[in-house]
């Protein structure tokens, strides 16, 4: 679009036509049946003079219901149970699952699960009885467990090693002989002398 | 019967005496929402809106001012609402040019005279006055249309007289210095 040739207008003039714009902006009739469709909606509207309005008041209560339903949730959720049976809560080491290992219990076996690092008692040392035998045998019930889980046997060996204490039935020292220091007679300056000059 | 006795039979359930006050401000109420929105088919929806919403209110109107400067407050709140809702805002960022079609409107007869020079000037103010800032296109826009006192259009807008009128005079001057750059000079 061009510009119309440099035109000298006056100040009137520019106003004026700003003020036709603006009205023609404006200028238009509202609809001839906007009172009829006011009437209508309003006779068929069977609700009370109250309004609901969404205001913000609501939206922030809302907001604060949904914050308090998430967090008790997720605090349900990690919230580590009472009792013996407790469930592990946190990682161990590689973050893999604890292991149950197994306890003698009068003639016969049970497997419970080690009681969670970050309690307060320290854990338990588990022994194991002396007709257990090899590492083989000793790695019963944990492993099976943690084989299940898709741990490797080093894994589980290095596992196995480090619950068992180490027991230690005897310590063979060789008796250590501290040999006795002769007395060094002090040699006289004049006896070296003699002995050299013959 | 005046406003206030058409008020006070509403109040009371009188659906007819209601629809009398929307006949009287059906245009006041219209171009107000035309005003901010551009639309005829936005400004029918919100008009419509604010009347229900002002019906459902009438407990509410305590007559401090007049009902037509109640119920435009309402209007315009309404409509400002919708000019900012998201569809609104989407259609500003993506085109101007879509937010300009919004305020096409059909050529008014003009004498002969006035054709040849103000027809492309026209062109120019109108598509200048469609990009001011808002706050300065509502207010030029509400004050030229002479439906609207100073002090209606503060009440509506919720500013001061003096700012009113300040903001009249500041889109006025920034319209004519756009033209100047235009080549369109003034004395």
């Amino acid at each position: 679009m061009t510009d119309a040739t440099n035109q000298r207008l006056t100040s009137d003039e520019i106003d004026r036509a700003i003020d036709v714009v603006a009205r023609d902006l404006t200028a238009i009739d509202a609809p001839a049946d906007l009172r009829a469709r006011v009437v209508t909606q309003l006779s068929e509207s069977h609700a009370p003079a109250f309004e609901r309005r969404w205001s913000w008041q609501w939206a922030m209560a809302g907001a604060v219901a949904v914050v308090l339903v998430a967090s008790l949730a997720w605090w349900v959720a990690v919230k580590p149970a009472a009792g013996p049976g407790q469930r592990f809560a946190g990682k161990v080491g590689g973050g893999v699952r604890p292991p149950m290992v197994s306890m003698p219990a009068g003639d016969r076996t049970q497997v419970v699960p080690v009681v969670a690092s970050n309690s307060a008692a320290p854990a338990p040392v588990i022994r194991r009885s002396a007709v257990r035998g090899s590492m083989a045998g000793d790695v019963g019930e944990a492993s099976v467990e943690a084989m299940s889980n898709g741990e490797t046997m080093a894994a589980i060996a290095i596992e196995a090693i480090a619950q068992r204490p180490i027991e230690i039935e005897q310590i063979n020292i060789a008796p250590i002989s501290i040999p006795t220091l002769t007395a060094i007679a002090p040699i006289e300056i004049g006896e070296v002398s003699d002995s050299i000059v013959q | 019967m005046s406003d206030s006795e058409l008020v006070g039979r509403a109040r009371s359930g009188d659906a007819a005496a209601f629809g009398e006050l929307v006949d009287r401000h059906r245009q006041a109420a219209y171009r107000a929402a035309l005003s901010a929105l551009g639309s005829p088919a936005e400004a029918d929806d919100v008009a419509q809106e604010a009347f229900i919403a002002a019906f459902r209110k009438l407990d509410a109107f305590r007559g401090d001012a007049s009902f037509k400067t109640w119920l435009l407050a309402i209007v315009w709140r309404r409509a400002v609402d919708r000019r900012t809702g998201l569809g609104q805002w989407w259609k500003r960022f993506v085109s101007l040019d879509a937010e300009e079609s919004s305020w096409e409107r059909p050529a008014p007869a003009r004498s002969p005279e006035q054709t040849v020079i103000d027809e492309e000037m026209q062109r120019h103010v109108r598509r200048l006055m469609i990009r001011l800032p808002i706050r300065l296109r509502d207010v030029l826009l509400l004050a030229s249309s002479g439906e609207y006192k100073y002090e209606e259009i503060g009440t509506m807008l919720e500013i001061p007289t003096g700012t009113v009128k300040w903001r009249v005079s500041e889109a006025r001057r920034v319209l004519k210095t756009k033209l100047a750059a235009l080549g369109y000079d003034y004395d």
